[in-house]
C-alpha cells in the first residue's frame, strides 16, 4: 500500500506548486532524504523552509528488495516488511493516491531516489495513457521537473547480481531494476520521448563511491536521455539521497528548478502543454456561406506550416548534422505551430463539409489520418513507424469558387 | 542487380543539371560524361552511372583516366558503394555520390574537393573523440573503428528519418554484420520493430548521437 506524507505546506489551498520526494528500493519516506534524526537534518524539511508556498510531501511505497524480512510484518509499523509489486501495478496505485491528494492541480515536482525514479516514469506514462481522466492526465500536463538521484534507468548491476544469490528471495521489485530489462529500455525511450516534447525540466545524479566494493548505478544507467549530462557525486548510492547542507549542488540544483519552472507562471495548469497542440478548436468550427470563404479562413493556416515546413522541416540539409539544433526548433514549431493549426484545420473543414466535393472529401480524410499520424508520432511519443505525409492537393483545396461544385 | 547501365546517364545528368542555380550549360562529351559551364566557377567533368552496387569494377568502366574527371555521379538512387571504389577515386581528389551530392558539390569552387555533409561530420566527430584512434572506411556507410585499450567495432551509420526493421536488414545484407548502427539523422527515432531486429541480429542501435559516442568508450 502506498501513502503520501504531509511534509509542510500541503494543507495551504493557495499554494502554488507541488514537490515530491520519492525514495527508493528499500527506502522510507523519512530516513531516506534525512543524514541524522532530527527534522534539522532532513532535505524534504529544508525545502518546505526555503519555499513556504510550496506543499512538500513524501511518498512511501513498498518496495522491498528481498521477502525473507516478512515475518516482520507483525510489528508496529512494518505493514510493508518483506513486500513489492511490480513497476506498473505500483504506479497504477501510486497514480491514485497522488490524485487524492489533489496532486496534479499544480505545477509539479519530483525528487527521485533510485527505483523511485522508475516508479515515477511509470507513473507519468499511466497519467499520459489516462484517456478522459482529466485528473490524473493533469499529473502528466502539469509535472514540470523532475530530478533523478542514482536512478538505473536502464537497471543496476548488483540488482542482476543479487538476483543470482537464491538465499536473498529478489521480490518482484528487485527484478524490475535487472541492468537492460528491456521493459526498463522501453521505458526509457518513453520518457526520452515525453519529457523534452512536454517541456519537463530532467536532471540526474549519479554515485562515484561503490559500497561493499561494487557501484550500483553506473554512468551510462543514470543517463535519462534527456536533459545535461548526469552530475557525479562524491556519495554512495544511499548517502547519494542525505545532503549534508542546505547549499550542497543537489539542493541548489533544486532550488534553482522550483523558482525557475514551477514558480514562475508559464501556461494553464490544469489543462497542461500537451493540450496547446491538442485543444478542440470549437471556435473555429464556424459555417461560412461560400466555398471561397472557407479557403480564404484555412490559407493563411496553410501558408504558415509550409512556410515552417519549407524552413525546418526533416528533409533540409540539417538532417547530415546529428547534432544540429534546428532539429530541437523543428519539433518545437511541430508541436506549438503545425500541430495546433491542423486542428484548426479539420475542424474547419469539418463544419463546411457540405461545401466539399466527393473528390475533396476524401483529401479531407487523408489530411486527417495525415495529422493523427503527425501527433501519434510528436504528442504521444508512438515509435512504430509508418504514417502518410502531407497530401498535396490540400494546398488547393476549395480553390475553384464555384457553388455548384458542392456535393 | 543492376551491374552497369546502358548509356543513357550521360544525356539524364546534362537534361537534370540545368536546373541547378549555378549551371548555365551541359554538354555531352561522350554517353557518361558531361561537362558542365558554370556561372562563377569554372567548368568541370562529370561522368555519370547508375547501378546499385558501386565498385572498383563499376569506376573502371565508367571512366578511363580518373585524373580527367572532377565528380562520378550514381543516379540510382540508392546505391552503396565499396571501401576500395572510394579509396581508388580519393587519389585522384574525384568524389563519387548522388545527384544530391552532385547539386551540392556544384555550389563549390573545387568540386573535387567536395566531401558529404554527413561523413564530413562523422569523421570529424571520429577524430576528436579521445578514445579513438584511428578509423577506416569499409563501405559507404560503415567503419571500422580502432579503440585505446578497447576492441575495434564495426560501425553503420544510416541517415534516415525513420529507421526500420527493413534499413537494419538491408545494411546487414549490404555490409556484412556490425555491433553497432547509428542514427545520424536527428529527426525521428528507430521503430520498435527496428530495435527487435538488431536484438535478434546482435548489434545495438544508437538513435541518439550522444549515446553512441558514450557508448565508443565502453566495451
Amino acid at each position: 500500500m502506498s501513502r503520501v506524507h504531509q511534509i509542510s505546506g500541503c494543507r495551504n489551498p493557495n499554494r502554488k506548486a507541488d514537490v515530491v520526494f520519492v525514495h527508493g528500493l528499500g527506502g522510507d519516506p523519512y530516513k531516506t532524504w534525512r543524514f541524522g534524526k532530527g527534522e534539522d537534518t532532513s532535505w524534504p524539511h529544508w525545502l518546505g523552509q526555503e519555499f513556504p508556498d510550496v506543499g512538500v510531501w513524501s511518498l512511501e511505497y513498498a518496495a522491498n528488495p528481498t521477502k525473507w524480512a516478512r515475518f516482520l510484518r507483525w510489528l508496529p509499523g512494518q505493514r510493508n516488511a518483506g513486500y513489492a509489486m511490480s513497476l506498473t501495478d505500483r504506479a497504477v496505485e501510486v497514480l491514485n493516491q497522488l490524485v487524492a491528494n489533489g496532486l496534479g492541480q499544480r505545477p509539479l515536482m519530483f525528487i527521485c531516489h533510485s527505483l523511485g525514479g522508475l516508479v515515477i516514469k511509470q507513473v507519468l506514462r499511466a497519467a499520459f495513457d489516462s484517456a478522459n481522466q482529466s485528473e490524473k492526465q493533469a499529473v502528466f500536463n502539469n509535472t514540470r521537473a523532475v530530478v533523478f538521484l542514482a536512478t538505473p534507468h536502464q537497471g543496476a548491476t548488483l540488482a542482476t547480481f543479487l538476483q543470482h544469490i537464491p538465499v536473498t528471495f529478489p521480490t518482484v521489485a528487485l527484478k524490475d531494476l535487472s541492468a537492460d530489462n528491456p521493459y526498463l529500455r522501453d521505458l526509457h525511450n518513453w520518457y526520452r520521448n515525453h519529457a523534452e516534447q512536454a517541456g519537463i525540466q530532467t536532471r540526474s545524479f549519479f554515485e562515484m563511491r561503490r559500497m561493499g566494493g561494487v557501484l550500483i548505478v553506473e554512468e551510462r544507467s543514470a543517463h535519462p536521455g534527456v536533459g545535461p549530462d548526469p552530475v557525479p557525486l562524491d556519495e554512495d548510492h544511499i548517502s547519494i539521497s542525505k545532503p549534508r547542507e542546505r547549499d550542497a549542488l543537489v539542493c541548489i540544483t533544486v532550488n534553482d528548478l522550483i523558482r525557475k519552472y514551477l514558480l514562475k507562471p508559464t501556461h494553464s495548469t490544469v489543462t497542461g502543454r500537451t493540450a496547446r497542440a491538442t485543444d478542440a478548436p470549437s471556435a473555429e468550427a464556424v459555417e461560412y456561406p461560400t466555398r471561397n470563404a472557407v479557403r480564404q479562413r484555412i490559407l493563411p493556416l496553410l501558408r504558415q506550416n509550409k512556410f515552417i515546413f519549407d524552413t525546418y522541416g526533416p528533409h533540409n540539409d540539417y538532417r547530415y548534422n546529428p547534432e544540429s539544433e534546428t532539429a530541437i526548433i523543428w519539433r518545437k514549431k511541430v508541436l506549438e505551430q503545425i500541430l495546433p493549426n491542423n486542428r484548426k484545420i479539420l475542424a474547419i473543414l469539418d463544419a463546411n463539409k457540405h461545401l466539399l466535393t466527393a473528390g475533396e472529401i476524401i483529401i479531407l480524410e487523408k489530411f486527417r489520418q495525415h495529422v493523427d499520424d503527425l501527433e501519434r508520432r510528436h504528442l504521444r511519443g508512438d515509435s512504430s513507424g509508418g504514417g502518410i505525409t502531407f497530401p498535396q492537393e490540400m494546398e488547393t483545396i476549395l480553390e475553384e469558387i464555384d457553388h455548384g461544385e458542392a456535393g | 542487380m543492376v551491374r552497369q547501365d546502358d548509356g543513357w546517364t550521360g544525356r539524364w545528368v546534362a537534361d537534370k543539371i540545368l536546373e541547378h542555380e549555378e549551371v548555365i550549360g551541359a554538354e555531352l562529351v561522350d554517353n557518361r560524361m558531361v561537362r558542365v559551364t558554370r556561372k562563377k566557377y569554372p567548368d568541370v567533368v562529370i561522368a555519370t552511372t547508375a547501378v546499385e552496387l558501386f565498385d572498383v569494377e563499376t569506376l573502371r568502366n565508367v571512366v578511363t583516366d580518373l585524373s580527367a574527371v572532377d565528380f562520378v555521379v550514381n543516379v540510382t538512387s540508392d546505391h552503396y558503394i565499396t571501401g576500395e571504389a572510394i579509396k581508388l577515386a580519393s587519389v585522384y581528389h574525384t568524389p563519387i555520390g548522388g545527384m544530391g551530392d552532385l547539386f551540392r558539390a556544384l555550389r563549390e569552387p573545387d568540386v573535387s574537393s567536395y566531401v558529404n555533409p554527413e561523413i564530413r561530420f562523422i569523421e570529424r566527430a571520429l577524430r576528436q573523440h579521445n578514445r579513438v584512434t584511428g578509423f577506416e572506411r569499409l563501405w559507404d556507410r560503415k567503419y571500422r573503428i580502432d579503440r585505446f585499450r578497447l576492441p575495434s567495432v564495426d560501425v553503420v551509420f544510416l541517415n534516415d528519418y525513420e529507421l526500420t526493421a527493413d534499413h537494419i536488414r538491408k545494411a546487414w545484407d549490404r555490409y556484412g554484420p556490425f555491433s553497432m548502427v547509428v542514427k545520424t539523422n536527428p529527426n525521428g527515432e528507430a521503430t520498435t520493430i527496428a530495435q527487435q531486429v538488431a536484438d535478434e541480429l546482435g548489434c545495438k542501435i544508437y538513435d541518439k548521437w550522444r549515446d553512441f559516442l558514450g557508448a565508443l568508450n565502453r566495451k
